[in-house]
């Protein structure tokens, strides 16, 4: 905690005396004047030379990587050397290109990638590759000013070509990544609008789109930008075994469903010589990627002194600590939420807000997160909205206990001591990101039952198969406890949510909820965003069809060569690697 | 009324085993009591178990064995005491045997009775798809079938039952085969007795002593396949009142909450070794050639 | 010979078409895989149907196990649904790592288990004797990834003797095939053990002490290749073992095999790397044991007369 606090002293101070930050806000009006510099033009061959990514055979497991040659823009940091070993449970399906590549990709794609827009540890969105972005009065046109200088692992430039080839290369209706195939639907067309500008026209408004290609997203690459050139020469296939990114460090090694050398990239865009607050290249030279799926095992590698990071729980602390480790905690990685389905139904009892207000405060909120996840469940947030997203304020935490007041409304709604109240199913499943799930709804319904007289029980299925009875009305009347990963800009799904009956799982047809979700959505502004959505998760969570028991973070063990790191909250896979600190020992 | 030749034969056989097992009484006496405890166990599990082994109780998590006498064995990270789960998880296990063996032995008993009686066309066929099953692993079975039918108990049954059959057909077929060639049988044949009757009556009793022998062997497989099956993931929900579960679950505190593991892997290798004890002995007892020698 | 070779041959091959019916069958009626394969949320019933057409489900049953069974034949077996590459790479990228795994494992339960029972028979009844009995039958009647786990923690973890895991040299095999061997062990020391000492007590070995062979003589020469035949069945019928415990010991050691490739693809309903994993194993056990079966009918003469 205090090596955090220490951290995060630091990078302020380092953003302060750098002078004036980045605009967080997309510019209004016409993209800034280009410079015209000799290298703003797309190159019109292949590449210098094509990475050499070894595919080796067990046998050479321990060989070297093979230098990659750069076009060094200044001179390599003297003496950055060192590995780092990092265990992580799942790759997804191992691709590359932000067209394919599965959720869990993550974990590895944001090493390798460079993406449009950029994070700071608030999770504001700064400038990454796109200096400016600006969505068009009618919310239809999103445009995108691509910086200059910004180079690929094989030392090309990138340049809006690169840009507009992603976009057009990469949103496509069957992409497999889901909002690519998103994008894709809703795509009108992309234009080149300028040397360094593209504009992304959609036949529908979205005002997320800026979030989702933006670097913390947590989810897939939807924000990396491919190599058209690059691409194009060796083929989707090629590109997925040997990829180049414009990413902080670059593929050395790839060897699939064991390992990933990746090698520091000298020319990552993000450093103070482009005019960047800080450094992003890492202090080391190699992260060492493996794929351990046992959690055991991880346990056992870190104890045996065999990794640095591993994806860990707290079941495994006391091993990490024999191995001379500790367990970090990454903040806000993964929320629970309570929803009640169907309540706009009228002859459903939880149409009443007093009903719905009962179950809310009988349940001990603390007490569960305390208990089942010790220091790492925070009984706080509501829905997704945690403490590092927008519009959080301690004003949306959860409501404590409260039996008396609990009762009373329940009498109030017409069920004293849950006298002819139907029974309340729990729907959950078991899942990876937050454990215990099915012990979580237990405790609910035990709570429910105890203090409020309603019968309840709990049944744990398949997270499809829940999934799809929510979608089709199977679980109206009853309770259903689900996670998901904690997020910064959670308006979007309060619009599917709230705002949009005809959707696949609305929680309220209440008119006057809609038009506040709608309202606040609008705010384009966004120095007036923040309010409106605090406004707007006041209203929703004073209605009470869904309670948040708070949130999880994500547990890291970090072996003792580590000396520090101040991971992102929100993010599972290892962001803000530039803040790791080795001290060999 | 003519003495049917099935009551002569089945009568001296009888009567033989009862003289045998008088004479040399020399019973596998460990297993059989840990065969009686399981069985206990199983039936009596809610009189036993001193809690619900779904209890939560945030409270009394992490208690370790020995610190007191309210959870003797200990509770997992949850607060739920692990004897009960224990106990209740042998009635889980009984269950599970009986249904899935009960299955496959009925299922592959019959085929094999049919296909060594038959014999032909029929007796190819069926040992043709017999050997098939057969060179199926049966985590890839039961992977196969938990995945497109999901998780559950009924489904582990149903996994196990399809992965035992083929064993009980190869068996049994092969006493079939020899039990085929007996006078009494063809004598049954000559007099008209209908192939079913012959099978029933005739065959099926001369083969049960392999069919009890090879289920005891099974049950062992069949516990560890659930704790395998749980380990990946495609068994039992976690928390649910399973030896197999509570190992797996209790895997990453191996040194810290060694408990937890502990007990119920003990368990399970117990009842494994009694059930194999018990049928290698039930093997030798009623195997003829050694009855000989004896 | 040659009859029953082609006989055996045959009978292999039908096994193998019967096997890829029931692949074919099983995932086609339990469930919708067209269902299975569509992204949660928006998705209309236009994207419903253009995913059945391109899994090729519109077209009737008969039609598509033709399209199945041709493809299979020229070694196709469609794209990974959630990879996006063929699962045939994905299966040839992870086979070598299982075949060594297993043969590994194979050998090392053969090395040590046989000349165990043999031992065993020879020094009857002694505390050795019990003892093998002992170590042999543990293997096999405790869960496999415990033992795993276990060996990990105090061998890898507490003495730091060996890896923690992964494929690699020499001392990441021995882990390994030491917990894939220990399960299968306990058969092999109780068959060395009971074919020997129904040699040992045969009239032959008998006969041939009688005349004053060497003891050793007596052991090794004769009585150890009369055992070949049960060893050589018993080896066949614990292939299907072998297959089993790989995938748990590839999950727990991180071993990139098709073990783990199986149990992904069935986790997220990936159907052409489940099918393709399959018919691969049971291609495999289907071929060793007819391997099998033919030395088996080489050394025993009988059974090439039934």
């Amino acid at each position: 905690m205090k090596l955090l606090f220490i951290g995060l002293l630091l990078t302020l101070g380092l953003m302060i005396a750098c002078g004036s930050a980045a605009p967080a806000e997309p510019t209004s009006g016409s993209a800034a004047p280009a410079k015209s510099t000799s290298g703003s033009a797309a190159p019109a061959e292949s590449p210098t030379v094509a990475p050499k990514v070894k595919q080796s055979s067990p046998a050479q497991a321990k060989a070297q990587p093979t230098a990659i040659p750069q076009s060094a823009a200044q001179p390599v940091a003297a003496e950055i050397g060192g590995t780092v070993t990092i265990m992580q449970a799942v790759w997804g399906n191992q691709l590359f290109d932000t067209r394919d590549a599965s959720a869990e990709v993550r974990r590895y794609g944001q090493l390798v990638h460079g993406f449009w827009i950029a994070n700071n540890e608030n999770m504001e969105m700064i400038p990454g590759i796109a200096e400016s972005w600006e969505l068009s009065d009618d919310g239809l046109t999103w445009t995108f000013v691509i910086r200059e200088g910004v180079k690929f692992h094989d030392g090309s430039v990138l340049t809006v070509d690169d840009a507009h080839f992603t976009m057009t290369d990469s949103f496509v209706p069957d992409a497999f990544a889901s909002k690519s195939s998103g994008f894709g639907r809703k795509r009108d067309t992309v234009e080149i609008t300028g040397p360094n500008s593209v504009a992304f026209t959609l036949k529908e408004s979205d005002t997320s789109m800026a979030n989702v290609l933006s670097e913390a997203f947590p989810s897939s690459n939807y924000g990396a930008l491919m190599p058209k050139a690059y691409l194009e020469k060796v083929g989707r296939d090629a590109y997925n075994d040997e990829p180049i990114g414009a990413g902080a460090f670059k593929v050395a090694e790839f060897k699939r469903s064991e390992k990933m050398i990746l090698e520091r990239f000298d020319d990552f865009y993000y450093q103070p010589a482009n005019g960047f607050p800080e450094d992003r290249r890492p202090n080391f030279q190699t992260i060492d990627l493996r794929l351990v799926p046992e959690s055991a095992t991880r346990a056992s590698a870190m104890e045996a002194g065999q990794a640095d990071i591993i994806e860990a729980n707290l079941e495994v602390q006391k091993q990490v600590e024999r191995g001379g480790g500790r367990i970090f905690l990454s903040p806000e990685a993964t929320y629970a939420i309570v929803e009640m389905n169907g309540c706009y139904r009228p002859e459903l009892p939880c149409s009443d807000i007093n009903v719905r207000h009962a179950m809310n405060l009988a349940i001990d909120k603390e007490l569960i997160m305390s208990e089942l996840y010790g220091d790492a469940g925070h009984a706080k947030g509501w829905d997704l909205v945690t403490p590092s997203s927008l519009g959080y304020t301690p004003g949306l935490d959860p409501l404590p206990q409260d039996i008396p007041e609990a009762q009373r409304l329940l009498a109030a709604a017409g069920f004293p001591g849950g006298e002819g109240f139907p029974k309340v199913e729990i729907h959950t499943w078991v899942a990876g990101e937050m454990p215990f799930m099915p012990e979580f709804a237990q405790l609910i319904g035990d709570m429910i039952q105890e203090n409020l007289g309603i019968e309840t029980l709990v049944k744990v299925g398949e997270s499809g198969a829940v999934k799809s009875a929510e979608r089709s009305g199977g679980l109206d009347g009853h309770l259903f406890v689900r996670p998901n990963e904690a997020r910064y800009d959670g308006g979007s799904s309060m619009k599917n949510t709230y705002g949009d009956f005809d959707g696949k799982s609305p929680l309220s047809k209440d008119p006057a909820v809609r038009d506040i979700v709608l309202d606040a959505m609008s705010v384009r502004d966004p120095a007036l965003k923040k309010g409106a959505y605090e406004e707007m998760y006041k209203v929703l969570r004073e209605q009470s069809y869904a309670f948040g028991p708070g949130y999880v973070d994500l547990p890291w063990g970090l072996g003792p060569r580590i000396a520090s790191w101040e991971a992102w909250p929100m993010n599972s896979n290892p962001t803000a690697w530039w803040t790791i600190v080795i001290e060999e020992k | 009324m003519a003495v049917t030749p099935n009551v002569v034969a089945t009568g001296v056989a009888r009567s033989g085993v009862l003289r045998q097992w008088i004479k040399t009484s020399k019973l596998p006496w460990v297993p059989i009591f840990v065969l009686t405890v399981l069985v206990i166990c199983a039936v009596f599990a809610p009189l036993l178990a001193p809690h619900d082994p779904a209890d939560i109780s945030i409270l009394d998590k992490k208690i370790a064995p020995g610190e007191t006498l309210k959870f003797p064995l200990g509770t997992d990270f949850l607060g739920r005491d692990i004897l009960s789960r224990l106990i209740f998880g042998a009635r889980t296990s009984v269950l599970i045997s009986l249904s899935a063996l009960g299955t496959g032995a009925l299922v592959g008993t019959v085929l094999g009775i049919v296909a060594g009686y038959k014999g032909g066309r029929i007796d190819a066929f069926i040992s043709r798809f017999a050997d098939a099953a057969l060179g199926f692993p049966s985590i890839l079975v039961a992977m196969l079938i938990v995945a497109f039918l999901g998780v559950g108990i009924g489904n582990i049954i149903l996994a196990v039952a399809v992965t035992v059959w083929a064993r009980f057909t190869r068996m049994i077929r092969g006493d079939v085969l020899s039990v085929k060639q007996l006078d009494f049988i063809t004598l049954a044949r000559v007099t008209g007795v209908s192939g079913l009757t012959i099978m029933r009556r005739h065959i099926f009793p001369n083969v049960v002593n392999t069919l009890m022998v090879l289920t005891s062997l099974q049950v062992g497989q069949v516990i560890l396949l659930e704790a395998s099956l749980s380990f990946l993931g495609l068994g039992l929900p976690p928390g649910a009142p399973a030896w197999g579960i509570m190992v797996s679950e209790g895997r990453e505190l191996i040194l810290d909450m060694w408990w937890l593991s502990l007990f119920p892997g003990l368990a399970i290798t117990a009842v494994v070794l009694a059930f194999n004890f018990f049928g290698d002995w039930l093997r030798d007892y009623l195997d003829p050639k050694l009855r000989q020698s004896r | 010979m040659q009859q029953y070779i082609l006989g055996r041959l045959a009978q292999g091959v039908v096994t193998l078409l019967v096997l890829s019916l029931v692949v074919f069958l099983a995932v086609r009626l339990s469930g919708d895989p067209a269902l299975f394969l569509l992204p949660e949320g928006d998705t209309s019933q236009e994207d419903y149907e253009q995913m059945k057409k391109n899994l090729g489900l519109d077209k009737p049953m008969y039609v598509q196990y033709g399209i199945f069974m041709g493809n299979l034949l020229r070694g196709q077996f469609g794209d990974s649904t959630i990879d996006r590459r063929p699962a045939r790479d994905a299966l040839f990228e992870r086979l070598p790592a299982t075949i060594q795994l297993a043969g590994a494992g194979m050998l090392l339960a053969t090395v040590l288990g046989i000349p165990l029972g043999v031992l065993s028979a020879v020094k009857r009844d002694s505390i050795f004797d019990h003892a093998a009995k002992f170590f042999a039958i543990i293997g096999m009647a405790t869960p496999q990834f415990w033992i795993a786990i276990m060996g990990i923690l105090v061998f890898g973890a507490l003495l730091k003797w060996l890896p923690t895991y992964g494929r690699g040299g020499p001392e990441h095999f021995i882990m390994p095939s030491v917990v894939i061997a220990w399960s299968i062990m306990a058969g092999m020391v109780r068959l060395g053990r009971s074919s020997m000492l129904e040699i040992l007590d045969s009239d032959y070995v008998k006969f041939a002490r009688v005349k004053g062979l060497k003891e050793r003589l007596i052991l090794w020469k004769h009585a150890l290749r009369n055992a070949m035949i049960p060893l050589l069945t018993f080896s066949g019928l614990s292939l299907a073992g072998l297959l089993n415990g790989t995938i748990v010991v590839e999950v727990v050691f991180a071993w990139p095999g098709i073990g783990r490739l199986l149990l992904e693809g069935v986790v997220r309903r990936d159907i052409p790397v489940v099918q393709a994993t399959i018919l691969a194993s049971a291609f495999f056990y289907i071929s060793l044991s007819l391997v099998v079966d033919i030395l088996y009918a080489y050394v025993d003469p009988r059974i090439r007369v039934n």
